[in-house]
């Protein structure tokens, strides 16, 4: 039968889909956290910093995809660290991708139960989301790049006018400033703090057996960097021109609240704020389908299983344990501590397998 | 064909979980638009139905009694028959006494049959001795900053007197107070008779920035009708009422800070006739000089306006060179005004409405650090700060009437 | 339910093999014909049931002895056919000299082909399945004495209706005509507007019982031949006993039957056919039905009408992006409207909130109720009005509209509002050129308002995100659906929401990967 065949990944569909994946998780948070991070001003270079180890770490890890073109961490990594080490890292880490999308379903539907619906209950926020989530996982990574083509322009349109009529209107430019202060340390502080924005380019060493120009590879995940480094500065700067230093670390949702500080005149809409929930519904729904997709993917290369069952089975894990935060100090709690351990793989998996593979001379 | 399970299954079990309920579904007619808050302290007795928190309370101490009253919009009625019905009011007040806004709030409820929605509240209005109390920033005012419903924009009064008066203005199109009020205040800059539109998220910044503010009072007439009546000042660190300031000082203030509203500036003339300078636009810039540890301040205003009149008997006084007397005149005035405001704000309240620090920080961020505690608290840093004003008087328009100027002889 | 289609599948292919086997063991039952013309006819007759339609004449040839029979139904023929072509020069022309005459056969039937009837198409065969399958489209056949092969003479005549103005898609500026009933008429009306010589047209036969033509037309030059091969594949697979509408052929090739979505497209229009062809897609045309199916298409062709080229390209472009808009309305409007009144009053001016309040105070119902009750009532009004006859269905429409909006709302059942709404989705759905198309919209709204009910706005993106997946894994016949949109091609946004004007539409439809991309050699203004 004759189908157009799935094509595999360009590098332009690559920065999309790096940079959709990574755009939804700080957008909402991470105005109020990096800035209590920094204690008020500079946040901004620590989400810039942020981006830059990030793409170091990303060169890094483009050259570990590239020692191995068309192939991922499950079919070279066997030939480097031993099979079974390379099958429990690999299992751990989509573990932590398991537990880090729960948690992100589980951010839906505390935003949404609290400004939008009151009294619907979480399971049912949650299992929506996962159902939906999970139809699209099935369908494989290039409906998946193709849904993320689609609704990364809705998303960073909306955003963007949400900004600009921020910065056009309640704006003020002394209260961003100073853009230049603080020592290395606070940085340091609020890089700990960005560090969640970005652990998501993790997905990279499962999803390299897709890359067309793996050779590509640094460049397309930092450009991806880029985009969202940038838009999250730009966001840290406008939540703190238009609240100030200290109210933005009091609020709890920095950027839902400069969505409803929005008033169009004779527009049909009054409160922005839904328009922003659904975009970042939006964002949101892109990192936790395509990380089940990765997921899917790990486990049906580890043990050799039908790749679309093992989108559905793990569904009621991923519920469980979105459940499982009492609230939301909790959840953040979580988020901080798995932030740390995505970090720790992202970084330690490339450094430790070139090292290894150059010692044992594996290419 | 294997996919068929998630092409259907997924969908129609999606379905089946949503047909469950419908939680949060409830129709907008069900529903009570709260348009206006108003908060009064009071002596009434507490509702009998809250009598149980109110033993709770009383074990703690008399706290203030608070009364909330709230305006519901009455939907607009479609004649269905095509006949316009005779004109009711479009809204009701009701009030209830509680300890707690959200428990007054909550008091709402048990009197209707709508349950009441926050979604479109326009202003909340609390009175002048609200604003003097201790509890007005913890308690009181945190229900306005902390439920999800509640919008930054919404306008935030102090009223002289019964905050409630607001509710009830009367108007001429049969329109809600609240909302007549709203849509008032956004001709401010016409008449300095309008408030200045004080938005509740300012005010949310300010008390968590912790640093002095001014909120324009505003009275209710014997003719129902609003006047601004001076301003308050209020102390940063405690968010509570720490000062007034009269017409002409508020006027002062915001040449000084550059918000521009709309200000009338009276002076004799060398001649020792009445002139008025009409400001409609004015520009401010504050330059913060440090050097080691001396802070100092230069604050350059320009306002440019337009004579609105002169009690020069006949003649034709509208020459240049008379405009720049004037002008010049008007410098002079200007300059008295804003040094007296500033002297009272650094003498008399040692406080700093004018944000100064902010001008510091983005200068010197060090120096922020460092006085950031002891600015106008603690220490009081800005009260013994020099500041110099740099004043520059433009009259742009002079009327219709005037001859052009004649050489004389 | 996997199962189950399983089943079915299982049951397909099972049937298809016992088709198969018994074709296979029905031929050569009935052998060829015989010297015997009296065996002959009787054969036949029997054949198909010595049906009363059937009409024998024998006669002898001029004047010689010998005896010839022609056999006809007489439902199918043209007597004034038969009449001056075959009898009157059998019987009385052409004389015939002695010589022929002593051949017994072979010659002498040779002669007859090559010179009595004169009619225009005229074939020898001495198959019996063959004669009676001409037989059954309406050809007549002669048997001659001691012959051992039959003539087959077209005298078909069938009952046809003329080309007239295609009802369903009308347009104000574009060609008149339509297809009709015809098979042949249907070729002949694109081979008129597309006299090209490598316009290709494969007709087989479909309809185990019926033997209905479906020919596959395309444009050799431009058609991708992977899916011609793909086209000619799926409908090789057809084994059913009828093919009464190209329906048929819609549901039996299409990609995927669980979709709403129409992944073929139907038209009655020519000109869109040729237009079609000209993209290198390929139409497929079924004898009885006067829509022709065209293949493979995305979901902006559904929306596009051919007057978006006829007229100039503002007003196209407008056209077009007026009616993505109303594709828009007609899912999202009546759900959005029971998310905003049920859900987010929030989000409405609060003037306007005031006045939706004002408008649903007293209704009994909560609003997708109300919704739900007027869009049924709006779907059974559209029925009735197509089941009646044509002048009444109409009124019903009208009348059935307005007479039960307003009773309606006096009645204090529903709110104007929700009227407002509901005609504003009807207004908008009619809109949309393509009726398969509009169809699916009319169920996808009741889906989204059932998302809507339950979950709001919140519901509703995810409802947005579970089309547009479904959408993106889409294909018509290995085409993707969504496509120029995504997978994005940029060169066919040049003629998607907007219309660009026709000197810039220099090359096909990028979607199609047609063999010849330019269409429009631009040297002059180049």
């Amino acid at each position: 039968m004759f189908v157009t065949k799935d094509r595999k990944l360009s590098t332009g569909s690559l920065i999309i889909l790096i940079a959709s994946t990574l755009l939804g998780v700080g957008i909402l948070t991470g105005p109020r956290s990096i800035t209590a991070a920094v204690d008020g001003f500079g946040g901004w270079i620590a989400v810039l910093l942020t981006g830059l180890l990030f793409i170091l770490i990303a060169y890094a890890a483009a050259y570990l995809i590239n020692m191995f073109p068309g192939e991922n961490i499950i079919l070279f990594g066997p030939a480097i660290v031993t099979k079974p080490i390379n099958n429990t890292i690999c299992f751990l880490y989509l573990l932590y991708f398991i537990i880090s999308t729960a948690l992100y379903s589980r951010n839906v539907a505390d935003v949404m139960k609290l400004y939008v619906l009151d009294t619907t209950p979480t399971t049912v926020i949650i299992g929506s989301f996962l159902l939906v989530s999970t139809y699209t996982a099935v369908q494989g990574i290039n409906v998946l790049i193709r849904l993320n083509m689609l609704l990364f322009p809705i998303i960073f349109g909306m955003l963007g006018i949400i900004l600009v009529l921020n910065a056009g209107g309640e704006f003020n430019f002394t209260e961003a400033r100073p853009f230049f202060v603080g020592d290395f340390l606070t940085y340091l502080n609020g890089m700990k703090s960005s560090l969640d924005i970005f652990i998501g380019i993790g997905i990279i060493y499962f999803l390299s057996v897709f890359l067309r120009t793996p050779e590509k590879t640094g460049y397309a995940l930092s450009t991806g960097i880029i985009i969202v480094t940038l838009i999250n500065m730009i966001i840290i700067v406008i939540s703190l021109g238009v609240f100030n230093f200290a109210s933005v670390q009091n609020i709890v949702y920095p950027t839902v609240e400069l969505a409803k500080d929005i008033q169009l005149p004779g527009a049909f809409l009054e409160r922005t704020e839904s328009l922003f929930m659904t975009i970042w519904v939006l964002a949101i729904f892109n990192v936790v389908s395509v990380t089940q997709y990765t997921v899917s993917l790990g486990i049906s290369q580890l043990f050799n299983r039908k790749r679309k069952l093992w989108v559905v089975w793990p569904l009621p894990i991923y519920f469980l344990i979105a459940l499982a935060p009492r609230n939301i100090d909790e959840f953040f709690y979580w988020r901080s501590i798995l932030s740390y351990v995505g970090f720790s793989f992202l970084l330690a998996i490339p450094l430790v397998y070139i090292l290894i593979a150059k010692i044992r001379k594996v290419a | 064909m294997r996919a068929c399970l998630y092409k259907t299954g997924i969908p129609c079990l999606i379905a089946v979980l949503l047909l469950s309920g419908c939680w949060d579904l409830q129709e907008i007619e069900e529903r009570g638009l709260v348009i206006g808050l108003a908060l009064d302290l009071t002596d009434e007795e507490v509702d009998p139905e809250n009598m149980e928190t109110y033993e709770e309370w009383k074990k703690k101490g008399e706290p203030d009694r608070v009364r909330l009253t709230g305006q519901v919009a009455v939907p607009t009625q479609q004649g269905g028959n095509g006949q316009s019905e005779t004109e009711s009011q479009p809204y009701f007040n009701m009030s209830t006494v509680s300890h707690s806004v959200f428990d007054a709030l909550r008091l709402f409820s048990t009197r209707s049959s709508r349950t009441f929605t926050l979604d479109h509240i326009k202003l909340v209005a609390v009175s002048d001795n609200i604003a003097a109390s201790d509890h007005f920033n913890e308690g009181l005012l945190d229900f306005f900053l902390r439920d999800h419903q509640m919008r930054r924009r919404m306008l935030f009064f102090v009223t002289e007197g019964e905050a409630s008066q607001l509710l009830e203005l009367e108007g001429q199109f049969n329109e809600i107070p609240a909302m007549k009020i709203e849509a008032v205040s956004e001709n401010y800059s016409r008449s300095n008779r309008i408030p200045h539109p004080f938005a509740i998220g300012t005010l949310s910044d300010e008390i968590a920035k912790e640093t002095s503010f001014i909120i324009r009072k505003i009275k209710v007439t014997k003719d129902k009708d609003i006047k601004v009546a001076g301003a308050l000042l209020f102390d940063g660190k405690f968010s509570k009422l720490a000062g007034e300031l009269g017409e002409q000082e508020t006027i002062a203030y915001n040449l000084i800070v550059g918000e521009h509203q709309n200000g009338i500036i009276t002076a004799p003339d060398k001649q020792g006739h009445i002139a008025a300078f009409e400001i409609f636009s004015a520009d401010s810039k504050i330059k913060p000089t440090i050097k080691r540890d001396n802070i100092s301040f230069d604050i350059h205003i320009s306002a440019t306006g337009h004579l609105g009149e002169t009690q020069y008997p006949g003649g034709n006084p509208l020459t240049s060179k008379y405009i720049k007397e004037v002008e010049e005149v008007m410098k002079k005035e200007i300059e008295t005004e804003v040094n007296k405001v500033t002297e009272k704000l650094q003498k008399e309240f040692k406080l700093d409405p004018f944000n100064l620090l902010d001008e510091i920080r983005v200068k010197n961020y060090k120096m922020y650090e460092k006085v950031r505690r002891n600015w106008d608290q603690g220490e009081k840093i800005f009260s013994d700060v020099p500041i110099r004003f740099h004043i520059d008087t433009k009259i742009e328009r002079i009327g219709i009437s005037g001859k052009p100027e004649q050489k004389e002889g | 339910m996997r199962r189950l289609v399983k089943g079915i599948e299982r049951k397909v292919l099972e049937n298809k093999k016992d088709n198969l086997e018994k074709e296979n063991g029905s031929q050569k039952v009935r052998g060829y014909l015989d010297r015997d013309l009296i065996r002959n006819t009787d054969t036949i007759k029997a054949a198909l049931q010595d049906s009363s339609d059937i009409v024998t004449r024998s006669f002898t040839l001029f004047d010689s002895p010998v005896q010839a029979v022609i056999m006809y139904l007489d439902a199918l023929v043209d007597p004034e056919e038969i009449r001056d072509h075959i009898l009157t020069p059998l019987l009385l022309e052409a004389p015939l000299d002695e010589k022929s005459m002593g051949n017994e056969g072979k010659d002498f039937l040779k002669l007859i082909k090559n010179k009595i009837p004169t009619n225009g198409r005229l074939e020898g065969t001495s198959s019996i399945d063959k004669v009676l399958e001409q037989l059954l489209i309406g050809k007549t056949i002669l048997l001659i004495q001691e012959s051992k092969e039959g003539i087959i003479i077209d005298t078909t005549s069938i009952a046809a209706r003329n080309i007239e103005e295609p009802i369903q898609e009308s347009l104000i500026r574009g060609p008149r005509d339509g297809f009709t009933e015809e098979f042949k008429k249907n070729l002949g009306l694109i081979r008129t507007k597309m006299k090209s010589p490598s316009l290709t047209i494969k007709a087989t036969e479909k309809g185990e019982r019926t033997k209905k033509k479906v020919a596959v037309i395309y444009d050799e030059s431009l058609a991708r031949r992977e899916i011609v091969e793909e086209v000619q594949y799926r409908l090789s697979t057809i084994q059913i006993d009828d093919l009464p509408d190209s329906g048929f052929i819609e549901q039996l090739i299409e990609d995927n039957t669980l979709s709403v979505f129409p992944q073929v497209q139907s038209t009655e229009r020519p000109d869109k056919v040729v237009a079609a062809l000209l993209e290198g897609r390929i139409a497929i045309i079924l004898e009885g039905t006067p829509f022709a199916l065209i293949v493979p298409v995305t979901l902006s062709q559904l929306v596009h009408s051919p007057e978006d080229y006829y007229e100039r390209w503002y007003i196209g472009s407008f056209l077009r992006v007026l009616r993505y808009l109303s594709v828009f309305i007609a899912v999202f409007l009546p759900a959005t409207y029971v998310s905003l009144t049920s859900y987010h009053q929030g989000l409405l001016p609060t003037d306007l909130a005031l006045s939706f309040a004002g408008a649903r105070e007293g209704i009994p119902f909560p609003s997708f109720i109300e919704a739900l009750l007027m869009e049924v009532t709006l779907e059974l009004l559209r029925e009735a009005g197509v089941r009646l006859p044509k002048p009444l269905g109409q009124t019903v429409g009208i009348i059935g509209g307005i007479v039960i909006g307003e009773a309606a709302v006096t009645a204090g059942i529903v709110n104007p509002l929700m009227v407002i709404v509901v005609a504003m989705t009807a207004v908008s759905n009619f809109v949309i050129p393509s009726y398969s198309l509009a169809i699916s919209l009319r169920i996808l709204r009741f889906v989204v308002l059932l998302f809507a009910v339950v979950l709001g706005m919140y519901g509703m993106i995810l409802f947005f995100i579970l089309l547009m997946t479904h959408l993106l894994s889409l294909k018509s016949f290995g085409i993707h659906y969504f496509t120029p949109f995504s997978p994005f091609t940029k060169y066919d946004w040049r003629d998607f929401i907007l219309r660009m004007p026709i000197q810039v539409l220099i090359r096909r439809p990028m979607v199609f990967h047609p063999k010849d991309k330019v269409k429009l050699s631009n040297k002059e203004t180049d």
